[in-house]
């Protein structure tokens, strides 16, 4: 009798089993052996290991030493953060996310003025998109100007969320709308937030934006 | 003879006949796809399946076509089903191994999908001293190249 061991598996079947294995324990995985390790590393596994989210567990984009990444964050149990994926990278100008937008000639030091964000197309693929300028987020004409605060955005489910205040809001302005661009119907949503004064911070917790006002926090 | 009471012969590795429904093959969408490019035999070989493994395969695939024929499918047959496959997949290893092997092959899905779950849930808990002993898998890391890779996002780590 042939014993299958699951080093006779074609690759395609280890990753799918690999794929499977929860966040927190892809320590042992990597681990393991370097086969597994240049498994994880491989961007078909990181594919799958997205596709695969589970309760407790969110994406989100994140901007670590000038490279962006896509990051898995499970916080129900102890925090882990593990980037999954780095899109791009100002270092590689190859992998520009826009047709016609040069990395280099609009620079690293405008990139508070971009928002990088993805369209959700089910499990298939993800598809990054750049949000640029503010100028784009102005809200239809019949709602008030809302202007996103400068303080920069975060990104949850691929979308990007700002606090913001109304244009002409006078001398001091508050930062009491949360405004959204939905960067799969890139179409932007704009929240007013008339219980609080002002709000300081805006934070991205597991599935929810958590929003920080005069020590209070709201879970929103 | 009505088309849900013909019979189909599944060949296995060592020309075993295993006499099957055609609702029971069509689970083996491979088979499925042979009957519908017009293969009308009634034996098929399935050459890259032994016995023991292909009467496994077989067994899964009656079980989940009787309970998608019960009319109003309530709760308790899903239940049911949940707690067969538990307990189908209950097996040695080796024998798991060889189950996603053929279910890959023969493309059933649901097979697949359990077996690879079954494997993912026995690495989890584990430390990799286990996932290799279990797996048979040598360590092919110096020790300088796994304090590498330990280093390496050591913040995602656990303590």
């Amino acid at each position: 009798m042939i014993f299958t061991k699951i080093s006779d598996l074609p690759v395609n079947l280890v990753e799918e089993i690999l794929s499977k294995v929860p966040l927190k324990s892809m320590r042992a995985v990597r681990l393991t052996c370097k086969r597994w390790e240049a498994l994880w590393k491989s961007r078909s596994f990181s594919k799958m290991h997205i596709d695969k989210i589970r309760s407790g567990e969110s994406l989100m984009i994140a901007k670590m030493d000038y490279h962006l990444y896509l990051v898995r964050i499970v916080v129900n149990e102890d925090p882990i953060i593990e980037s999954i994926e780095s899109p791009y990278s100002h270092r590689r100008p190859d992998r520009c996310p826009a047709a016609g937008w040069n990395w280099f000639t609009y620079g690293w030091k405008n990139w508070f003025t971009y928002a990088l964000g993805y369209e959700d197309k089910g499990s298939t693929c993800r598809g990054y998109k750049l949000l640029s300028t503010w100028k784009t987020l102005d809200i239809t004409p019949n709602s008030p100007r809302i202007l996103p605060s400068h303080r920069g955005g975060v990104s949850l489910k691929g979308n990007t969320y700002w606090l913001a205040s109304q244009r002409n809001a006078g001398q001091y302005v508050l930062d009491d709308h949360i405004i959204c661009f939905d960067f799969t119907s890139e179409n932007k949503l704009a929240l007013s937030l008339s219980r609080i004064n002002e709000a300081s911070q805006l934070e991205c917790i597991s599935s929810n934006l958590l929003l920080e006002a005069k020590g209070n926090n709201t879970r929103i | 003879m009505s088309e849900s009471n013909k019979k189909i012969s599944l060949i296995s590795s060592e020309g075993e006949a295993f006499e099957v429904s055609e609702a029971v093959a069509r689970e083996f969408e491979i088979v499925a796809h042979m009957l519908e490019d017009g293969c009308s035999g009634s034996s098929i070989p399935i050459t890259t399946v032994d016995s023991n493994i292909l009467g496994k395969v077989i067994e899964y695939c009656t079980k989940h076509v009787e309970v998608g024929n019960v009319e109003g499918n309530s709760e308790k047959a899903e239940k049911d089903l949940e707690e067969f496959d538990k307990r189908f997949i209950a097996v040695e290893m080796n024998t798991l191994f060889s189950l996603i092997l053929a279910a890959n092959y023969l493309n059933v899905k649901g097979l697949l999908n359990i077996g690879c779950q079954k494997v993912a849930d026995t690495i989890k808990d584990m430390k990799p001293e286990e996932v290799r002993s279990i797996f048979n898998i040598e360590n092919d890391y110096t020790p300088a190249e796994e304090e590498v890779v330990r280093k390496e996002n050591e913040w995602a780590f656990q303590p």
